[in-house]
């Protein structure tokens, strides 16, 4: 009992003005991830979540190094650079090479964010930027930076992030017919007037910005699985795109909540506070919890429905209906 | 960097680790250009980045059982798990689910490093724990290498060559004609298996030479630059060692000039470089390369 107790007293220790602060900023970032996310996964380029957000660090250091400061116009025009860059590299492998998009991708991105991770360690004398911190995030840290918004003194990540989750759902109002027909038949996309090409560069730009906007927070690593995880949650339940990303915000609202809590109860729980363990980290620990979740859903679908592709090869053609 | 070169190779230590990075790179290269043709390169990204929770879960196992916590066979045991659940998770996610390959890649591989960043934040808080060691192992810092590193490089390299080698027909077969190869009756779960295996091998053992994060770079990026110049699958193979292992020693050279420099990021720039230097110089369009149909 007196771990349960340990437990209570963990959460009992939270304060609306730190760890309120947290939760909020992780289900921002959660709705901020679930658009572009959810088109990033029904057109089939969920790896190039992973390679935007790894692409993203040279832009960001480049940047920081060239200014000297964290100002985000600075942040965003590198990794806008740095995501272009990444793009145009890898169909320019893809072709060239002729190996497949994803060796073509990986080539990519792992050269730019070996790139990024040799300038965080030149500019890893001045401040604020630390390798550790980019690949694993530090969201513990993010309500401490406060800037003043409306008379109240209001984290810089929460407002960043916020305004993103705003953008991007403007932007995919604004465009949404063109989105979701070059999300489902480009050829019927590119017959009706839609330009698929325009398409990708629009997810792409939402997914660069909101890498931006919560890698000081998550980590290039775990956005990855802030952006993928949810989307892929909710694509199990429906196969309508609205729906499908409101309840990808959801789940990854669900999962920060979660995560915060293992974070802060899995010391006294597991009887590790005698050994001087206090609190895990939470970015690694909202991953965790929506690897857990999605396992979850996964796992209940399999079961419920028997329908199991005969054979692994033809797993890939998932239909992906409008 | 001549003189670099120079004043390391006069160095014991540093022929050591000039030896072991090389002959990763060497392997690394072999292996990746059978992951290259297959069609399964970013499997070894997934496999790279779930090494960290299996890292992590037996440098504790060791540290409560009272070791070091950095015994080098315990972590590197603790990887291959790691590799190996990352490997099984993906194909868990797509045969419960249907869902893409790379959705289900990216889910293993953010899920799981996830987990590894929330145990290695514990790690770290443990007293006397020295979580701080377990962290060069995510970018990598060759200068830690020693006589047992090489041995195991060697190990695994030996054995990335052999199994290619003995197996090469059916692999060839499985890369280029799939349908052909399961055909005939070969079996392609069994070999597919085999390529993975090895691609773990090869992580684990470059891990503390290029890092977790990075080394599906050193799988793929040699093996795509020795693409354009080969015909076949053996020269591809062949050339894609000769490159990997001197994008390695570059990289190890390269960042052992700077202070406080990680390997890994170096070594990928080196493979990247060379990469760079092999499309500007290769031939365009020579008909039927490896997988030129595929």
């Amino acid at each position: 009992m007196s771990r349960a107790h340990a437990a209570i007293d963990a959460l009992r220790a939270w304060t609306p003005e730190v760890d309120g602060w947290i939760i909020a900023i992780g289900a921002l970032a959660a709705v901020a991830c679930a658009v572009p996310g959810t088109l990033l996964v029904a057109r089939r380029q969920s790896m190039a979540a992973d390679g935007i957000a790894h692409a993203v660090l040279p832009g960001i250091a480049g940047a920081f190094l060239l200014s000297g400061t964290r100002d985000l116009a600075w942040m965003a025009g590198g990794a806008a650079v740095a995501a272009v860059a990444m793009s145009a590299g890898s169909a320019f492998l893809e072709r060239r090479l002729r190996v497949e998009r994803d060796a073509a991708l990986g080539i990519a991105y792992t050269a730019l964010f070996a790139l990024g991770l040799a300038l965080v360690v030149r500019a890893a004398d001045g401040v604020d930027i630390d390798p550790s911190c980019v690949l694993f995030g530090a969201i513990e840290f993010a309500p401490l930076d406060r800037v003043t918004a409306g008379g109240r003194a209001v984290p810089r990540a929460a407002l960043v992030i916020a305004a993103t989750a705003g953008a991007n759902v403007a932007v995919a109002a604004l465009a949404w017919r063109p989105i979701l027909a070059s999300s489902f038949d480009r050829g019927f996309a590119r017959a009706a007037g839609a330009r698929p090409a325009a398409c990708d560069a629009i997810v792409g730009a939402m997914a660069t910005a909101t890498c931006v906007a919560c890698f000081e927070s998550l980590g290039s690593v775990i956005v990855v699985a802030m952006l993928v995880v949810p989307a892929c949650a909710a694509r199990l339940a429906c196969a309508r795109l609205v729906p499908m990303a409101a309840l990808a915000a959801a789940f990854g609202c669900g999962a920060t909540v979660l995560g915060h809590v293992a974070a802060c109860v899995a010391a006294p729980v597991a009887g590790l506070d005698a050994s001087g363990v206090r609190e895990l980290s939470t970015a690694g620990c909202v991953a965790a919890a929506l690897g857990a979740c999605f396992a979850g859903a996964a796992g209940a679908r399999a079961v419920m429905s028997r329908n199991r592709p005969v054979d692994g090869a033809h797993a890939a053609s998932l239909p992906c209906a409008p | 960097m001549t003189a670099a070169l120079a004043g390391l190779l006069g160095d014991p230590h540093a022929r050591t680790v000039l030896a072991a990075t090389a002959t990763l790179g060497a392997s690394c290269g072999v292996v990746g250009t059978l992951l290259v043709l297959r069609r399964r390169a970013l499997l070894g990204d997934a496999a790279g980045h779930a090494t960290l929770p299996g890292i992590v879960g037996a440098g504790a196992l060791s540290l409560s059982l009272g070791g070091t916590g950095r015994e080098p066979w315990v972590l590197v045991a603790g990887a291959a798990l790691g590799a190996l659940a990352g490997i099984a998770a993906v194909h868990w996610i797509r045969r419960a689910t249907r869902l893409p390959a790379d959705a289900a890649m990216a889910i293993a591989l953010g899920s799981l490093f996830g987990l590894g960043t929330a145990m290695l934040s514990a790690l770290q808080q443990v007293e006397g724990g020295h979580g701080a060691g377990l962290e060069s192992l995510v970018t990598g810092d060759a200068a830690t290498l020693v006589r047992s590193d090489l041995h195991v490089a060697a190990a695994v390299a030996t054995a990335s060559v052999a199994l290619t080698a003995a197996f090469r027909h059916d692999l060839r077969a499985l890369a280029f004609d799939e349908d052909f190869s399961r055909s005939v009756g070969r079996p392609a779960g069994r070999l597919d298996a085999l390529v993975s295996a090895l691609a773990v091998a090869n992580i684990v053992a470059g891990m503390r030479a290029v890092g977790l994060v990075l080394s599906v770079a050193l799988l793929v990026i040699p093996a795509a630059a020795a693409r354009p110049w080969c015909r076949t699958m053996g020269a591809m193979t062949a050339l894609a060692a000769v490159l990997g292992a001197a994008g390695a020693v570059a990289g190890t050279v390269a960042s052992a000039a700077i202070e406080d420099a990680p390997t890994g990021p170096f070594v990928v720039l080196a493979c990247a470089a060379i990469l760079a230097a092999s499309l500007v110089a290769a031939p365009r369009a020579r008909g039927a390369g490896p997988g030129a149909t595929a």
